[in-house]
């Protein structure tokens, strides 16, 4: 094809649209609400939603983190302190960065209704905390009070979402549903059940040329993305199978399915 | 034979290092102001923040007032408050392209001075072209790293700061002209770049802030900019060869640093 070296012309190149003569300017040409005044109260936005449904619809929009979610829950079922959450949470995403820091996670959970904080004996929570006043060479200065350690408990609403969860059926339920990709499963859970799991490029190179996911067109990363859902694969560096995976493979590997169709 | 007067010279070496010890509290706030204005509280800083003394009475209420918002709200620190500020500094100073109806077509307090100072609240006005002469005439460039314009406030504070430490080190060797010169200097800036402009940025955090510690920071600016006002009627006479060299107040938090 030749290449068009003509000068452009933006004017000469458009039409303007006609339809345009009919809209009538808004009166207000911006919609946004008015600047409240700086000392005005807060306005107050009521969610209606019950505890169940936020919690259910937190779930479902942050479910990449469902795992640190469901762990956070767990963790929590007997009461723990906002720094013993933080190792907790950093250690289960070992080599997995999230823009979500622990307290965030727990934020939302809280807002939910999933998990509620605990206050220590005798502190108010309604009371906003207040500075010290110390003085230092007959000079008075104001210093931030140590704000006391808070911990977080799983609300009923919580435990129900525990006692619900289970990443065996769910993957029990794939493997019906996706009944035709039973082989990719096998060999991806087969890749990472070594020791040092499989890399993203080495699940592909196993998955993206089977004739079973041309048509329609998958790629590695869209199993990869079921079975962690299930709670079959967790990311560690590389992709490693967990006890769920395990168990699903064993039930794979039951029903003598062929791992490749080469 | 008279005594020799030896009393006089010392004193005037007391008076030195004290208005030298008060540049240095100078640069310590301005340094401190620069990095609440520069970018978002993070965790290491918190940190540092939550172990700070701040002047609990400096004589100027809107001082008071904002060392007493951001001591409140540092008390109330919780394990979200890093991400809280984070939000906040966002919603405050960059915003979300929601225009607000009443304002001219702005939804943060956009702190530049030539946003403030242009008929139009652009940036890049002359505004800018001034303090980076003025920058280049003090030999100071801004780092590669900083991509925003010159007349940014957190810069024009660490000019600030950078002239308060180089009037200091001019008033421990006792040089006390190119102290003057130093300050006439600051003095220049501060009226010309810095309180025309700085109140109504703190008028427009006040709006857009939701947070007490960046409302805090709105009072704290406005009420140094008034403070160091009060500084330089007291140091800077009218004569510009003479320096009331006996004055010197100290409104910098304690472990603010440079």
């Amino acid at each position: 094809m030749e290449r068009d070296t003509s000068p452009y012309n933006p004017p000469i190149e458009f039409d303007f649209d006609d339809d345009f003569e009919d809209l009538t300017p808004t009166e207000n040409p911006t919609d946004a609400e008015p600047v409240p005044e700086p000392d005005a109260p807060p306005v107050v936005i009521r969610d209606e939603r019950t505890a169940e449904e936020r919690t259910h619809d937190l779930f479902a929009r942050m479910a990449p983190h469902r795992a640190t979610l469901l762990g956070i829950l767990s963790l929590c079922v007997e009461p723990h302190t906002a720094s013993e959450v933080d190792a907790f949470v950093d250690e289960l995403r070992a080599g997995d960065f999230s823009v979500f820091s622990s307290a965030s996670l727990c934020t939302h959970l809280e807002k939910a209704g999933a998990l509620e904080r605990i206050v220590p004996e005798g502190a108010d929570p309604a009371a906003p905390a207040e500075p010290r006043t110390i003085v230092v060479d007959g000079i008075e200065y104001l210093e931030a009070a140590k704000a006391p350690e808070l911990s977080w408990v799983t609300t009923s609403v919580g435990k129900d979402v525990l006692d619900a969860d289970n990443p065996a059926r769910r993957m029990r339920d794939l493997f019906v549903t996706e009944a035709r990709y039973l082989p990719i499963f096998q060999r991806i859970l087969e890749l990472c059940a070594t020791e040092e799991g499989a890399t993203v490029p080495a699940l592909g190179e196993a998955v993206d040329d089977d004739p079973l996911v041309q048509e329609p067109r998958f790629y590695a990363s869209y199993f990869v993305d079921l079975l962690d859902k299930c709670g079959a694969l967790q990311w560690n560096k590389t992709w490693h199978i967990t006890e769920v995976g395990r168990e699903g493979l064993a039930l794979l590997v039951e029903t003598d399915q062929p791992t490749h169709t080469n | 034979m008279t005594e020799p007067t030896s009393a006089a010279p010392v004193a005037e070496s007391d008076l030195l290092h004290d208005l030298a010890a008060a540049c240095r509290q100078r640069a310590a706030a301005y340094g401190f102001l620069s990095r609440l204005f520069r970018v978002e509280v993070d965790e290491a800083y918190l940190g540092e923040l939550e172990q700070m003394r701040f002047p609990a009475s400096t004589g100027t209420e809107n001082l008071d007032e904002g060392y007493r918002l951001i001591a409140r709200y540092l008390s109330g620190s919780r394990e979200s408050t890093v991400l809280d500020l984070a939000v906040d500094y966002t919603r405050t100073f960059i915003g979300n392209g929601i225009v607000a109806k009443g304002l001219s077509a702005h939804s943060a307090a956009y702190p530049y001075e030539s946003v403030y100072t242009s008929e139009k609240r652009l940036l890049m006005q002359e505004a800018r072209d001034q303090v980076l002469a003025i920058y280049r005439a003090a030999g100071l460039a801004k780092q590669d790293s900083w991509h925003d314009g010159e007349d940014h406030l957190a810069l024009e504070l660490e000019y600030m700061q950078v002239m308060a430490n180089r009037a200091a080190e001019r008033l421990e060797a006792a040089d006390e002209e190119g102290a003057v010169e130093l300050l006439s200097a600051q003095e220049e800036f501060l009226r010309a770049h810095l309180t025309p402009w700085v109140p109504q940025l703190a008028a427009d955090m006040r709006t857009f802030a939701k947070t007490d510690f960046y409302r805090g920071l709105a009072s704290l600016a406005e009420g140094y900019l008034e403070a160091e006002r009060a500084f330089f009627d007291e140091v800077l006479a009218d004569d510009e060869d003479e320096c009331h060299c006996d004055e010197a107040t100290e409104v910098s938090p304690d472990g603010a640093g440079a």
